[in-house]
């Protein structure tokens, strides 16, 4: 089996935005994102993060799972739109409160759980709704501040 | 909730002194009268964006329940998630909402104002 090659070539940065020895997600501006291949490498770090298998992420950000897999693997042949990017800096604010709130292993807890604020949904499900990132990343940020 | 938005106008109110607690995010507890968080992501009584709120609790178990079983759905915290304060207050004008009395000329419940997840009538009033 010939390996898939990319038809354009993938511009490779030397330096990760997500350094391992950061203990936090940085919040990318679009400008960063669009220059590098960080932003494969955040739509990964979110999405085991949540614990989103790459259909479900799709669904969240209302593309292929083709589309997720090949951001992944740093390819731009379909170049992220900018509201695919607001909607990463959003789950980026997610991450950021719910890393300030619970250990890693309480927030696929929190993801699968039932949630009073949300309608009564999972916050899993409540992501793929129209708006769904954005109201959760409102309500968490809202928490404590 | 329709919030009869004239008898706001008229409500009575009071003075009222004493301690009052705020659980605080811990990156964010240096600053303790700080209400951009609220104002940047809107808050229960208080539309995101339209103006800022400063949310504090007559006791610690107030504050506890607000931080825990809203969005964060009861699941265990991180040890040092939250920061209490504790203040000392004078406040010139309050309006009890939880007076019964209050709430029957505004024509609301405890529970329009106290539900998790839906701020629409709390946030008429603040409005």
């Amino acid at each position: 089996m010939p390996k898939t090659v990319p038809k354009t070539p993938v511009k490779k940065t030397t330096k990760s935005s997500l350094s391992p020895k950061t203990k936090r997600p940085k919040t990318l501006s679009m400008q960063t994102m669009q220059k590098s291949d960080s932003f494969g490498k955040t739509v990964c770090y979110l999405r085991e993060l949540f614990g989103f298998t790459k259909k479900d992420f799709a669904d969240v950000l209302n593309v292929n799972e083709k589309t997720i897999r090949r951001w992944e693997m740093g390819l731009t042949e379909v170049m992220p739109h900018t509201s695919h990017k607001k909607a990463i800096m959003t789950l980026q604010t997610v991450a950021e409160s719910l890393s300030d709130l619970f250990e890693p292993d309480m927030i696929k807890v929190w993801v699968d759980r039932p949630n009073p604020a949300l309608q009564g949904e999972r916050p899993r499900d409540y992501a793929r709704k129209p708006g769904g990132i954005f109201i959760m990343a409102n309500l968490l940020g809202a928490v404590g501040r | 909730m329709q919030v009869n938005t004239e008898a706001l106008e008229s409500l009575q109110s009071e003075a009222l002194t004493g301690t009052f607690y705020r659980y605080i995010r811990t990156r964010y507890a240096d600053k303790p009268l700080s209400t951009n968080g609220a104002f940047v992501n809107g808050g229960r009584y208080n539309v995101a964006g339209s103006f800022a709120a400063l949310y504090l609790g007559f006791n610690l178990e107030t504050c506890e329940a607000e931080v825990s079983q809203g969005i964060l759905a009861g699941v265990p915290l991180k040890r040092g998630a939250f920061t209490v304060w504790e203040y000392e207050a004078s406040l010139s004008f309050v309006v009890r909402l939880d007076d019964p009395a209050i709430q029957a000329q505004i024509g609301v419940t405890d529970k329009d104002i106290t539900i998790s997840g839906n701020h629409w009538t709390a946030s008429q009033i603040g409005e």
